[in-house]
């Protein structure tokens, strides 16, 4: 009985065949048993594994093209404009289906007449096969070529219909999302993490709760990214919704992205659990309004808890008015169902996620880690503030007077880092950059910058009287960046940007019909006052102190009225500021040595008093610069004990910087002050650009060394000022060189 | 850490056995029919004595259904059912650790096309190796002819 070849090993009689007819003959299907016992009595256990060559080289063939195939031809057709949603799916498994019949189909026709003999039932031609090799030669030969193509069509049928249960199968993951463990770490990472969080309460999954990390807690305490501001996202959201150009980071640590699709988790269609990013989130706020994180970060309002889970940042300003109009994102979710919303979010959003060793970790900050990992955080940067820069930088080109291009600049290594670094930050054009390189060395303005920062840290600490002067001055390397004006030498040695931001004290001003610069409060700015203009006007009213005599006072003064009726009308504020000192501008800029310890806080409250009797005579300003808070004296009160070290830090620059009590609000003033400004005192995270400012003004006093969150910050700050004040200082060389100096000049506005 | 990632492996392994079982049977079940069709027109000799029964698919299933019932169609379901799960559901589970065998550790978008097709392939060889007998079980469990022709065979 035993031969080499398995499928001639079975045998059969006559008697098998006629038990197998019989079985036919009742037009009832063989039982199972029977045909079990008939083929373990014809060829013992080998009978099982009759047929067993062609059929391993059908499975392989077959299975080959068909998962082969499927993904190469899912490729193909998206490459080729093929939508990547069914219509992909089923043409690259039709292709792939057509392609397994094509070359498996022989192979199958003999299997089956094979397998059937083994059966006892012979095929109708009573033709008998000794094997495999046996079936491929006579079969062509005895019914031509064409009969190894037997049953084509129904099997191209059958392998279609396999690739697409194969391919619905990998899609939709439907039982129990058995294909989320593909090597993508994102789906691994959700598909380990997904568990213990199940088991938590609702509550836990709601942002804003602080999760110490300790590696043995991390299954109790559940998972989740953490954003910037500590909000938790956590992995049950299979969407998460950033704004899209939000997602720059300037973490020192590595830098992670996913793509729109990569981030997606597949997840059966229309019930996606989601993590909106608080660009969507304060849709109830009026627009343009700042919210603090810490009270959008209330989910109660939007979702039910443990569906949707908000992050914390204002929408990139061109989406805006779209995410405000499509304000209950969760209904619009449902109304949307899974693919409009996905493709609506891969539209308008996309994922960053960075990487980043948490601070408690014990594990070595240089491992490579899985995207999304207990501790991993978003490194977002606000990017209303990087929008002002480029709207301030675009405004500038546009109002600079066409000239001819240089044909090549040169550009130092640090210049070209810079630009480089500022171009990741502000995702400004790289040529404006560099245009803006030739005319100032962003060394320079960065470097200008920073002295900016300790003269505002400096003149609000001791103009409110949170330090003594000689402490501070002391303590803080009083470098400001002056013009050294030949035609103004007593000018008071503001920076040019900030004379055209801020009030400037100037002789020339306060004599001659003046120059007179629209700037950047818009009521958009006055309810938000944006960073720069609150760092601007600090610095340009030391120097007013400094330097002058008994004429700056009235300058002041003048510069103040200017500002209050400005103030006022709420539209715009304009500042005096001289033909001489945009002369001065003109002819460069050179930093005058450092004035130490001549401040005069006496002769600053003396001012800040006219303020507040002019404002007592006018209607009430609607809201109150910090600037000038600081100077009508509001104090600077202690700061409230934290546990948090950068909690703390950034307190305390905020407390010093805008001259507020942390902890408190003190008034219904100052609680819309503090509402309106968004330098909540409330607020538990740095993310506001404000906060950004204030830890930048802290670092820059040199009491924390950047790194980390602030150091994020501060980059980002600089970033911001440092464009921004690019923009107005070129526009203004410009301006100056090509106009006259009393002419009126329009300027960018920010906002 | 460890442990994890072995629940992992063993719950997914389960479940995608299970996943691919449903699916291979929701599928197998919806194409019995040409499935039949197909056997009958792979079985029959052309060019013999015998005239041809069976041209094409349709032609076949009609034909069927006319001289044997429909309910022919879908005769012997209950070892093509078994046939399509376990071989099925082998195949997914098998495939993937091949692939990571052939490929080595790589992410799945960068594997190759002819490693991606060898681990196909072999996921399917090794599966039906393992699956077979269900497989001849449901070969000769389907009705080859109708029983009349059977029967004239038988009496020759």
């Amino acid at each position: 009985m035993w031969h080499p070849d398995p499928c001639a090993r079975v045998t059969f009689t006559s008697r098998q065949i006629k038990t197998q007819m019989q079985a036919h003959r009742g037009l009832s299907t063989p039982k199972v048993s029977t045909v079990l016992s008939n083929v373990y009595s014809g060829a013992g256990l080998r009978g099982f594994w009759s047929g067993c060559q062609p059929n391993v080289a059908r499975c392989f063939i077959g299975n080959a093209c068909e998962i082969g195939c499927y993904d190469e031809a899912k490729t193909r057709l998206i490459a080729a404009g093929v939508p990547d949603g069914p219509l992909g799916h089923f043409g690259a498994s039709g292709i792939a289906g057509t392609v397994s019949a094509i070359f498996s189909t022989p192979v199958d026709v003999v299997k089956t007449r094979l397998m059937a003999q083994a059966g006892g039932v012979p095929t109708e031609g009573v033709v008998q096969y000794a094997g495999v090799v046996d079936c491929f030669m006579r079969m062509p030969a005895i019914e031509g070529v064409a009969s190894l193509y037997k049953g084509f069509v129904p099997s191209t049928c059958m392998h279609n219909a396999e690739a697409r249960a194969w391919t619905c199968l990998w899609l939709t993951r439907t039982p129990a999302c058995t294909m989320l463990a593909q090597s993508r770490p994102l789906s691994h990472a959700a598909w380990r993490l997904r568990e213990p969080s199940r088991s938590q309460s609702p509550h836990a999954k709601l942002p804003g709760r602080s999760c110490t990390s300790s590696r043995t807690s991390r299954r109790s305490r559940g998972f989740g990214v953490r954003t910037h501001e500590g909000v938790r996202i956590p992995l049950e959201s299979d969407l998460v919704f950033l704004p899209k150009t939000q997602a720059v980071h300037t973490f020192p640590g590595r830098r992670r992205y996913f793509s729109a699709r990569q981030g997606l988790l597949p997840r059966p269609m229309q019930s996606f659990n989601v993590a909106f990013s608080p660009a969507i989130a304060p849709a109830r706020t009026s627009p343009g309004r700042y919210v603090s994180p810490g009270r959008q970060a209330s989910p109660g309002r939007h979702v039910s808890p443990g569906r949707t889970v908000f992050a914390s940042h204002l929408p990139v300003r061109s989406r805006r008015k779209e995410v405000e109009e499509e304000s209950d994102l969760p209904r619009l979710a449902h109304r949307m169902g899974g693919r409009r919303l996905r493709r609506w979010a891969r539209d308008n959003f996309w994922e960053s996620v960075v990487a980043m060793p948490h601070p408690d970790s014990d594990e070595d900050q240089g491992a490579e880690r899985p995207y999304f990992q207990p501790g991993a955080r978003f490194g977002i940067i606000n990017q209303n503030g990087f929008a002002e820069a480029e709207a301030a930088i675009e405004a500038a080109r546009h109002s600079t007077p066409p000239r001819s291009r240089p044909t090549a600049v040169a550009i130092t290594s640090s210049t070209s880092a810079a630009v480089t670094r500022l171009t990741r930050l502000s995702r400004v054009d790289r040529a404006v950059l560099i245009e803006f390189a030739e005319t100032i060395e962003l060394q320079e303005a960065e470097r200008r910058l920073r002295q900016h920062l300790r003269t505002a840290a400096r003149v609000i600490l001791q103009s409110a009287g949170a330090l003594p002067p000689a402490t501070s001055s002391a303590a803080l390397p009083p470098a400001l960046p002056t013009v050294a004006s030949p035609a103004a030498p007593s000018m008071a040695p503001g920076d040019v940007g900030s004379a055209m931001l801020g009030p400037v004290a100037s002789p020339a001003a306060a004599r001659a019909p003046s120059m007179a610069l629209p700037t950047v409060a818009s009521p958009a700015a006055a309810r938000a006052p944006s960073m720069a203009l609150d760092l601007a006007l600090a610095p340009s009213m030391a120097p007013g102190d400094d330097e002058s005599d008994s004429s700056t006072e009235a300058a002041d003064e003048d510069g103040w009225q200017m500002v209050d009726t400005a103030a006022v009308a709420g539209s715009r504020w304009q500042v005096v500021m001289g033909g001489a000192a945009s002369e001065g501008t003109a002819a460069g800029l050179t930093d005058v040595p450092p004035q130490r310890g001549r401040s005069k806080p006496r002769r600053r409250r003396a001012a800040a008093t006219a303020v507040r009797h002019r404002t007592k005579g006018a209607a009430p300003p609607p809201m109150m610069s910090a600037v000038q808070r600081a100077v009508a004296g509001v104090p600077v009160c202690e700061l409230p004990p934290t546990a948090n070290p950068t909690l703390r830090m950034m307190h305390q620059a905020a407390s010093r910087f805008y001259g507020l009590q942390v902890g408190t609000v003190r008034s219904p003033a100052e609680a819309t002050y503090v509402d309106e400004c968004a330098v909540s005192a409330r607020v538990v995270s740095p993310s506001s650009s404000a906060s950004a400012a204030a830890a930048a003004a802290t670092a820059a006093n040199g009491e924390c060394a950047p790194n980390g969150e602030a150091g994020a910050l501060i980059t980002a700050a600089e970033a911001l000022v440092a464009a921004a004040r690019l923009s107005i200082d070129k526009a203004i060389a410009a301006t100056a060189k090509a106009e006259a100096p009393r002419r009126r000049l329009q300027m960018c506005e920010v906002k | 850490m460890a442990s994890g990632e072995a629940d992992k492996v063993s719950t997914s392994a389960m479940q995608r056995f299970i996943a691919a079982g449903i699916g291979a049977g929701v599928a197998e079940m919806l194409t019995l029919p040409i499935d039949a069709a197909k056997v009958r027109l792979q079985l029959q000799c052309s060019g013999a004595s015998q005239p041809i029964r069976y041209t094409g698919l349709f032609q076949a299933m009609h034909r069927i259904g006319r001289d044997d019932g429909a309910a022919a169609l879908w005769r012997g379901f209950q070892p093509a059912l078994l046939r399509q799960v376990t071989y099925t559901g082998m195949s997914f589970v098998l495939y993937e650790p091949v692939r990571n065998a052939i490929a080595g550790d790589v992410p799945r978008e960068e594997i190759p096309f002819i490693k991606r097709v060898l681990a196909g392939g072999t996921a399917g060889a090794l599966s039906i190796i393992m699956m077979n007998p269900t497989e001849v079980v449901r070969t000769i469990g389907m009705p080859t002819a109708s029983p009349h022709r059977a029967s004239s065979l038988i009496e020759e």
